[in-house]
Formats: C-alpha cells, structure tokens, sequence
C-alpha cells in the first residue's frame, strides 16, 4: 500500500432508517432512510489537510464520524493507514491484519484502543465538548488513563502539561486546576485539542472547530492546527460551511451537498476556478469583507431537500442555475476535469 | 434627517453586591432614514446591550446611566414607559437574536402575527389582522397560506422570515436585526440578506444590522459602528472602514477576517482576550492587546474619546486623534 | 421552604441520635406498673402519658424515630442504587437491553404496591430487614424510569461524544460521564422516597405486620388503634401520627426544594458550587436571567 496515502475512503454509504409509526409497519410501506452519506469517495495524503466543505445536510460530520469509526458504514469501505476502519473499531481479528502487521498480536480491546489513538476529533461547541464536571487536567488525563499511557503521577503531569503547552495554554499549571466554565471559548477549544493531542493521533477530525469562535481568535486556533501538521505530520480533516476559513486552512477542498461530494481538488483552484454550478453559486454569496468587490450573487431558490426523499437524477438539479432536461435524468459521477480537479456534473 | 440619533449612551449593569458594571460608555452613532448601519464586534463588546438599551428592554439589573436616544428628534428616554411601549415595535421594531428559535410552539405563525398586530391597535378584527398577516407573509417571500402552520414545520430560513414579518408588522420606521443570519446555512444567509434589502428599498426602512459578521457588513451597510469592549472604537461609512481604518482594532479585525478571494494568505489573531467588566483598564479598553508601535503611556491611562477625525469618521483612540 | 424542611429533619434526626439521652425512660426495659398505670393520661412525670403497658409514650416516640428513620434512609438508599443502576444501563445500551429492563419496571409499577408488600411480609416474616428489603425492592421502579429518561438526552451530549471517541469504555462513560449529571436528580428523588419508606413501613406496622420486637411509630399507631381507643387515650394515638406526617412534610419540602434546584431544563453545575447551591437553596428558585445567562 501506497506509505503516502493516510485514508482511503471508498463508495462511503451511511443511512440511517427513519422511525415510522405503526400503521406504516403494520401496512409494510418500505423503510425510508435518511442518506447522510451516499457514495463518498476520495483519498488524504499524509499530512494534507482536507476540506470537507458544505451546508447542513451534506454529509461532512457523518463522514468524519466514519472515518473514526464511531459509527458503522451502511457501505463503502474506510481505510486508515491500510487497515479496514468499520472492522478494526469492531476489534475484529485476523482479516484485519493478515501480514502480521502491528495488529496482529493485540488483543480485541487493544486493537481498538490502537484506533482511538490514531484517529482523534475536534469538536465544533467548545462550550458542549467539555464535561463540565472535570478540570482541565482530568479532561487532558483521562485519554491518557484510559489507554494506560501514564501510570504515576509524574508521567500524567508530564503528558497534561506537554499537550496543554504546545496548544497554547501554558504556562500548564495555571489551567489545570480549573473548570472549562472558567475559560473562554477559545481556551476551551484549546484544551479540547490538547486533549485531543495528547494521545499522539495522526489523523484528526476537525469539525467546525472555529465556527463558535470570536472572530479575532479563529487563526490562533487554525495556526496551530497547521503548526501540527508542520511539525508532527499530522493529516487534517476539516469539515466546515466557511469556505473562507477553508480558503485559508486547506490543501485540498471537497465540496459536499446532500451526503455526496459535488467537487474536489486543490483548494485556491477550487475557489478560483469552481466548475459545478453549487460551488460556483456558494462561492457567489460569501461575503467579502470590503465593500468595494460587492459581487454579484447567485442566489439560490428555495432550501436544501431533505436527505430522505431524494430528487430524481442529479440531486442539485431541482436548484440548479443551469440545469437542463437531461439532469433530471443522469446522477453524475466525479469524474476529472484537471488533471487533480473532480466535478460531478454533466456539463463540466 | 437623522431617524435615530444616539449621543453619548452609557449603560452600567448593577451586579448582586451593588458594583457597577459599566457594560456600555459614551456610545453615539446616527442612522439615517432609509439607510442601513452596521454594529459590530466581538462576543461582550456590548452591541447587544446598546440595541436592548435603546429599546428601553434592558434586564433589571440593566441602568442607562447617561445619554440621548433620539428617534426623530425625540428622546426616548425621557418619555413614559406607556409612550415607549407605543413606540416600540410602531416605530423601531427589532428581530432578536435567536428568536426564530422561540417562536411559541403552540400556537401558529399567523396567530403570533395576529397578535402583535392587535396588541398594538394596528388592526383589531381577526379577519382583517389575518388578512394582513398574510400580507405580510408574503412581503418575506412566504405564501401566505402557510400562516396556518406551525413553527416546527417550518425550516430555519423560513422562521427567520416569519419573524421579520412580525417585526414588520406595525410598519416600523426602523429595524434592527441582532444577528439575522447565525445558525443558517450559507446559501440561506444569502437569502435572508437579500430579502432584508429588498424590505429596506420597498418600505423605506432605516436598517441597523447588529453583528460579528464583517463580511454581512460589508455587503450590506452603508455605514459601520465597530465596538470593542463596551466603548465605539471607529465609525464611519462602510468604504472607509473597510479600505482607510485608522483604529488599531479595526485593522487587526479586518486582518483576521478571512478573505475566500485570497486563499491561503495569513491570517492575523489578536492574541488575549476582551476586557472583564469587573476588571476594566483605566484608560484604552484595547491597550492591553494593542501592539500598534506608537502605544504611548497615555493609552493605558486615559480612555481616548471619540473624535471626528476627518468628515464623517470617528475613532476613539489616542495616537490616531493625534495623527489627524 | 426547604430550609425549613431541613431544618425539622434535623430535629428528628437528633432526636432519633440521642434517643438515650432525651427520652426519659428507656422504653425496652420492663417496668412495674399498677393498674392505674395503663393508659394513663398524660402528667407531670410522663408527659404524653402512658401505652396500654403502662410504659411512657414519649420515650417510645423518641425512639420510635430510630426504627422509622433507619428504614426510611436505607430503603430510600437501596431503591437508588438499583433505580439509579437499571436507569443507567437502559438509558445507554437502549435496544433489547433497554426493553428487557423497562418492561420489568413496567410490570413492578402496575403491581400495586401495598398488597404484594403485604403478601411477602406475611410469607418472610416480620423483621426490621424483611421490611427493608420489600420497601426498596419494590421503590426503585421510580428512579430508574427518571434516569432512564435523563440520560437519553445525556448521552447526546457532545462532551459523552467525545469520551467515546478518546475511548472510554461504556461502564467508564456510564459511571464517570453521566452518571455525575444524573446524581442531582436522584438526589431529589431520594429524598421524597425516604418519605414514601417511612410511610410504607408505618403502614405495614399498623396493620400488624411490623417488627414486634422493635418500637417504631407504626408499631406505636398499631396499639394505640386496637387497645388505646378503648379509654379512648388520643395521647397514645396522636403522636406517633404527628410525628409520621411532620416528618413527611419536612421530607416533601426538602425534595421539593431539590427537585426545583434539579429541573432539567437548567444545567446542572449550579450544584457542585458550593456557593451557590446554598444560594439557590436559600432562594429556593433561581432567576430566569440566570439561567438565560448561563445558558446563553
């Protein structure tokens, strides 16, 4: 397997049934899913940073939940580092690890814990993604106790104040006796990170980590993700409905709408040159701080369907600027205008 | 030809032991008929306080200590609560932030409608205050059918609009939007936005947009009040703001704001954070991160006042009064 | 209102404590009596008069409040361990599990309560720990369908997301996670259940099927009814009475008190303030704006 390639996700399904009343049972109306994921496919570089860019509805948490195997694809397969990601969180055995690779010896319980510590995840409510029960050093600690990676009491306040200084938040001992109601938003998302950190991931699961936060403080947050990718090697996941922050942020941007990706490829190419109708429009109507490149905006009509009853053909087209009689028809692939750059529409 | 003109608003909040909190000093800005301004800021710059203030809706433990409000000519804190609450939601009208989340479950769009309308004597027969809440409806871009429903049927977008409708309802001079778009999606954002220009050019609105969003800001207001820490840092129109900020917190704002035109270029923070009421500095509410070069000893110990640097362009700060 | 609940708890507690100490006879020892000694009313050196033993009915009452006190804290702390433990697994593994175990609490709720004590106490026998046993074993059902219920909406929260996701097993997220934001609410819980303990256990002994060996206030009630009415001695009757509903109410007080601290609808860190749970419970309902504030 290809050493540069950290993730691997292929044909990427997620459904979840929708609950029905008795007289839809009793009647035997078929089960209706809501699709939040719906045949995602693409690969992360070690150490690249991706966006997954898109509204509600488009599937860009479900998919960074699946990536950490916290939930079980419907379909599709996940690859982290080579391994099958839905079994190895299952701790499942021998198919896992063929070659007799690092997993081979471990227990069930270990394996899993193995995936924890690779595939970590930053949470968008600084304010919710706390207990607010715990100080900051439980917090930080607990990972650390939990994977038996700190046995005395010197080494878990070595690991804490480590993974709380290089967030940010030193000197160490001044926050770790306190409780995250104490701290600001962006020190909570400090510690949130640090806690994430501290298990030394090489994948991390960044879910609207900024958007809760003042203004002023969002690039302190996004610079020392990147700082963690310069330094540690560390691969970012990035799923976010700014693409101003993804502009700045990312290497690589896929842009998501109703659970599949619509267009992917290297970021400023992207929002320079977008070639589906969905990005150009939402690049059209991000605001732009100065008053002078007021641009004209491409609004669109009406809302985003609801992921269960999905339109016909292509699932833009019902909103689509430039759709035509055949989008109704066809549900276009991603398929390659450039030589890096995917589009999933019949008239790229 | 100023419809609201706040001179000097200072509003302390009085905490359990009794200490003064002075949330707001010495704001002042104008709006003028038909246009649109934008307040800006951080969480706990007090853009909220100063809208709630001059709605006279400010908590209990809420003081105006000093200041105007004057909505076309006349001070609105002078006159009666039974004069103020005639003049609330008749002349300045507010969308609250948040409120498209408590809209009463219970009970319909139109009902809710209906009732701002009879509460206010705007019309006081159901049929024709239903008639006119569905005009209004339909004003937002809604149908008016849809009056018959009820909040959880609706989408985010659409309970947006139909507080605007509510907001509109008695046929406001002025409204305000405190955050009109957080929590919606982009393209929504988009909507709501274009619908808010669209009511300020058909009914002659003067528009204030309370926000942290400086992107909506540039798009939208013809004018800019950025707020830091309680106090008006900079004021002026929108181009100058944008293009010619002369306040160190304007500049470093807008270096942090990214800018999806020029991906990947760096983004500035401003390290630290806003200043505690309880804790306030002696002088600059900003100094304390303040990194401009010219940082004199004055700036910590005298708050700046806010001077009229040029035609039409207030800022509160030491070194940029000087060196007007 | 929950202070003064607290407080009258606090009086019964000390007196069921010190019972040697206050009471003025020892009520277990045997005492010579004459005839005039039974059902005697109320005087100067017994002041709430005498039992159909002739023995002093204050010092029974006094220690009366040992047997109700002991039954009400015990039987109230056995329902919410198990209430609280079943809640916890149903509410987290939902599923089979969670069916399985609320539809056994399903079916011990519709049980009536008071006849199946009655039928057990009657095959087990009458002693002071059969008595325990049914009340909390049959109390928990309560408890856990309210935390059950809380930590359904405890588990989405996104602090209970990322446990998982650092790897938290289960019973650590369980036990360290929710539980913790579950425990106000037991609390609460308990306190109106040592209420329903000792009502039970008072009822239980009233209709005979108390410990004989032991002096409690429905033992007390049981005498009084079938050999005090006789000289129709109302000082034999009404105390033990008394004492049962005062100590309900101050228990009803306090638990309500709690309850309205407890609400979900507020987040639940007031409590592990020291400060300002006292606060809350000298106001005994905190102000909206705080709650918005906090919230906000």
């Amino acid at each position: 397997m290809d050493d540069h390639v950290m993730l691997q996700v292929r044909d990427l399904c997620k459904y979840f049934p929708v609950s029905r009343g008795v007289r839809a049972t009793l009647t035997r109306k078929p089960r209706r899913y809501v699709h939040a994921v719906d045949g995602v496919s693409f690969d992360v570089q070690r150490a690249e940073i991706l966006a997954l860019v898109g509204e509600s509805g488009s599937g860009k948490t479900t998919v960074g939940m699946n990536v950490l195997g916290l939930q079980q694809p419907t379909r599709g397969q996940i690859l982290l580092g080579g391994y099958d990601v839905a079994e190895w969180a299952q701790g499942h055995g021998p198919s896992l690890d063929a070659e007799g690779g690092e997993l081979a010896n471990l227990g069930r319980r270990r394996r899993v814990m193995l995936l924890r510590e690779r595939a970590q995840m930053i949470f968008q409510d600084p304010y919710e993604s706390l207990n607010p029960r715990q100080k900051v050093f439980d917090i930080v600690v607990e990972p650390l106790v939990i994977h038996r990676l700190a046995r005395s009491r010197q080494e878990k306040e070595e690991g804490v104040r480590v993974a709380l200084e290089e967030s940010g938040l030193a000197p160490a001992d001044h926050f770790w006796g306190r409780y995250p109601e104490e701290l600001s938003g962006g020190q909570r998302q400090r510690v949130v990170i640090a806690g994430a950190l501290v298990l030394g991931p090489q994948l991390l699961m960044a879910d609207e980590p900024v958007s809760m936060l003042d203004v002023s403080i969002r690039a302190e947050i996004l610079n020392l993700l990147h700082k963690f990718r310069k330094e540690r090697g560390i691969t970012i996941l990035y799923a976010t409905h700014d693409l101003a922050t993804a502009g700045f942020f990312t290497d690589r941007m896929a842009v998501m709408y109703l659970g599949r990706i619509v267009e992917l490829g290297p970021t400023a190419e992207v929002l320079s040159r977008p070639h589906h109708p969905y990005t150009r429009a939402l690049l059209s109507v991000v605001p732009v701080p100065n008053p002078r490149r007021r641009r004209p905006r491409e609004i669109l009509k009406g809302e985003i369907p609801n992921p269960i009853d999905l339109p016909p053909g292509c699932r833009f087209h019902p909103r689509c600027p430039d759709a035509i009689p055949e989008c109704r028809e066809t549900d276009p692939q991603l398929r390659p205008v450039d030589p890096q750059h995917q589009v999933a529409c019949i008239l790229a | 030809m100023a419809i609201l003109d706040i001179r000097d608003l200072s509003v302390d909040y009085l905490t359990e032991d009794g200490v003064a909190l002075h949330a707001v000093e010495k704001v002042s800005f104008s709006l003028d008929e038909g246009r649109s301004l934008g307040l800006v800021g951080e969480s706990g710059c007090g853009k909220t306080t100063v809208m709630m203030a001059i709605l006279r809706l400010l908590p209990e433990e809420g003081r105006i200590v000093s200041g105007q409000v004057l909505f076309d000519g006349q001070d609105l804190l002078q006159i009666s609560e039974a004069e103020m609450r005639n003049a609330r939601w008749a002349e300045i009208a507010m969308v609250f932030q948040g409120a498209m989340n408590a809209l009463n479950p219970v009970r319909t769009i139109e009902s809710q409608i209906v009732e701002a309308l009879q509460l206010h004597d705007i019309v006081a027969q159901r049929r024709a205050a239903r008639e006119r809440a569905g005009e209004l409806l339909e004003l937002v871009g809604m149908p008016a059918g849809r009056g018959r429903q009820y909040p959880h049927e609706y989408s985010g977008g659409m309970r947006q609009r139909a507080v605007i409708a509510m907001a509109l309802a008695c046929n406001p001079r002025v409204l305000i939007a405190d955050e009109p778009t957080t929590a919606l999606d982009v393209m929504i954002q988009a909507q709501i936005l274009e619908l808010l220009e669209r009511l300020q050019s058909e009914l002659d609105l003067a528009l204030v947009i309370v926000t942290h969003d400086l992107g909506m800001v540039a798009e939208m207001c013809d004018d800019v009040v950025v707020m830091y820490g309680g106090v008006v840092a900079e004021y002026a129109s929108s181009d100058v703001i944008f293009n010619n900020p002369q306040h160190p917190y304007t500049q470093r704002l807008l270096e942090a704001f990214p800018d999806v035109e020029e991906p990947g270029s760096t983004l500035a923070s401003i390290p630290g954070n806003p200043p505690r009421l309880d804790d306030l500095p002696p002088g600059c509410r900003f100094e304390p991160r303040c990194q401009c070069e010219w940082r004199e000893a004055i700036c910590a110990q005298k708050p700046p006042p806010l001077v009229e640097i040029e035609a039409r362009h207030w800022i509160a700060c030491h070194w940029a009064a000087r060196v007007a | 209102m929950g202070v003064t609940g607290a407080l009258i708890l606090i009086v019964v507690v000390a007196m069921a404590v010190f019972a040697p100490r206050l009471a003025p006879y020892d009520p277990y020892t045997r005492v010579e009596v004459t005839p005039e000694d039974i059902l005697a009313p109320p005087d100067a050196g017994h002041l709430l008069g005498r039992d159909d033993a002739g023995k002093d009915v204050l010092s029974q009452l006094i220690y009366g409040a040992r047997v109700s006190l002991t039954v009400g804290f015990t039987a109230s702390f056995m329902s919410m361990v198990i209430g609280t433990t079943v809640g916890l697994v149903a509410g987290y593994f939902g599923g089979r599990i969670g069916n399985v175990l609320m539809r056994s609490v399903d079916f011990l709720m519709v049980i009536p309560d008071l006849p199946l004590m009655l039928v057990i106490i009657a095959v087990m026998g009458r002693g002071l720990l059969n008595i325990i046993l049914v009340i909390g074993l049959l109390g928990w059902t309560y408890t856990a369908r309210l935390v059950r219920s809380q930590v359904l909406s405890v588990k989405e929260r996104q602090f209970v997301l990322r446990a998982r996701s650092i790897g938290a097993s289960a019973a650590r997220i369980m036990l360290h996670h929710i539980f913790p934001q579950v425990l106000p609410l037991v609390i609460a819980q308990a306190v109106l259940d040592i209420s329903v303990a000792i009502l039970a256990e008072s009822t239980l002994a009233f209709l005979g099927l108390g410990d004989p060996t032991l002096i409690s206030w429905g033992n007390m009630l049981n005498f009084a009814f079938e050999r005090g009415m006789s000289r129709r001695a109302w000082w034999f009757l009404l105390p033990p009475g008394l004492a049962i509903v005062w100590v309900s109410l101050s228990l009803i007080l306090i638990g309500n008190t709690l309850d309205e601290i407890v609400n979900p609808r507020l987040r639940t860190h007031h409590l592990f303030d020291p400060k300002r749970m006292i606060a809350l419970v000298v106001r005994a309902r905190p102000r909206e704006e705080e709650v918005l504030a906090e919230s906000g």
